[in-house]
């Protein structure tokens, strides 16, 4: 009966590991295809984090059933990914903002940059001299037609080239 | 049981592969530091399956170090993308 339980446990523990490495792929998959460094940073945060905490929860699961040692490393770890990365991929994103970074041309909507106007904070997605987007906050708000308003953007933003692959 | 932690291995190198690709064709400097810390992620949780795979608790600490390494040296290059340096000096009157 212990031996099954043991058993059903080690099974739960490696398929979680096997889950978290799909995750992981998924966020790799998302990283290659995605047109932008935000909408990749979205998959690089979120489901790279899950894919990891899925990973490590495995693997302490494995050796506290198999092996009956509770590894502290594993367990640190597991709460360490859990704040660390997604205040990674925010600093990261914000960098990525404020250096003036272009966004995909598709894309609707810019609070950021509408904060940063508002508030007089000096920021690259509005004032900066890599991006000549001085119109598209302005567009922005109660646009009845997305599609119009993005077709109207790509003539004078560098586009990340979504189809580059 | 390990033929599973062996696939997962692979689909673990399999994703690094992939943000390599993103770290080196990476049209910005943000494309690549958030792949590389995508890639430390995804290492730290390659050791922790082969640790595994072998089931030995040796390589454990590589664990927690990768994850601090991979925050640190976002924290780092994200600061030093925004504001051209990465520590600001303690009488800088530029700074935001």
């Amino acid at each position: 009966m212990l031996q099954t339980i043991q058993l059903a446990i080690e099974w739960l523990s490696v398929l979680l590991i096997l889950l978290g490495a799909l995750l992981s792929v998924f966020s790799a998959y998302g990283l290659i295809r995605l047109p932008d460094v935000y909408l990749r940073s979205h998959a690089a945060t979120k489901s790279a984090t899950l894919g990891v905490l899925c990973v490590l929860t495995g693997v302490f699961l494995y050796f506290a059933s198999s092996m009956q040692t509770a590894s502290m490393n594993i367990l640190l770890g597991i709460v360490f990914f859990f704040i660390t990365a997604p205040v990674a991929g925010h600093l990261n994103g914000r960098a990525a903002h404020r250096s003036g970074v272009p966004l995909w041309t598709g894309t609707i909507q810019d609070e950021l940059a509408e904060a940063a106007k508002a508030a007089g904070v000096p920021d690259a997605g509005t004032s900066g001299p890599m991006m000549s987007s001085g119109s598209k906050p302005d567009d922005m708000p109660g646009e009845p037609s997305p599609q119009a308003s993005g077709k109207g953007q790509s003539g004078h933003q560098e586009p990340p080239e979504p189809k580059d692959l | 049981m390990q033929t599973v932690l062996l696939i997962s291995m692979m689909l673990l190198a399999l994703a690094i592969g992939g943000c390599l690709y993103r770290v080196l064709k990476g049209p910005s400097i943000a494309d690549r530091i958030a792949a590389l810390d995508t890639i430390g992620v995804n290492v730290a949780a390659e050791v922790a399956v082969a640790g595994a795979y072998t089931r030995s608790t040796a390589y454990f600490e590589l664990v927690l170090l990768m994850g601090i390494l991979a925050f640190i040296g976002t924290v780092a290059l994200a600061r030093y993308m925004e504001r051209g340096r990465v520590l600001d000096a303690p009488d800088d009157t530029t700074g935001d």
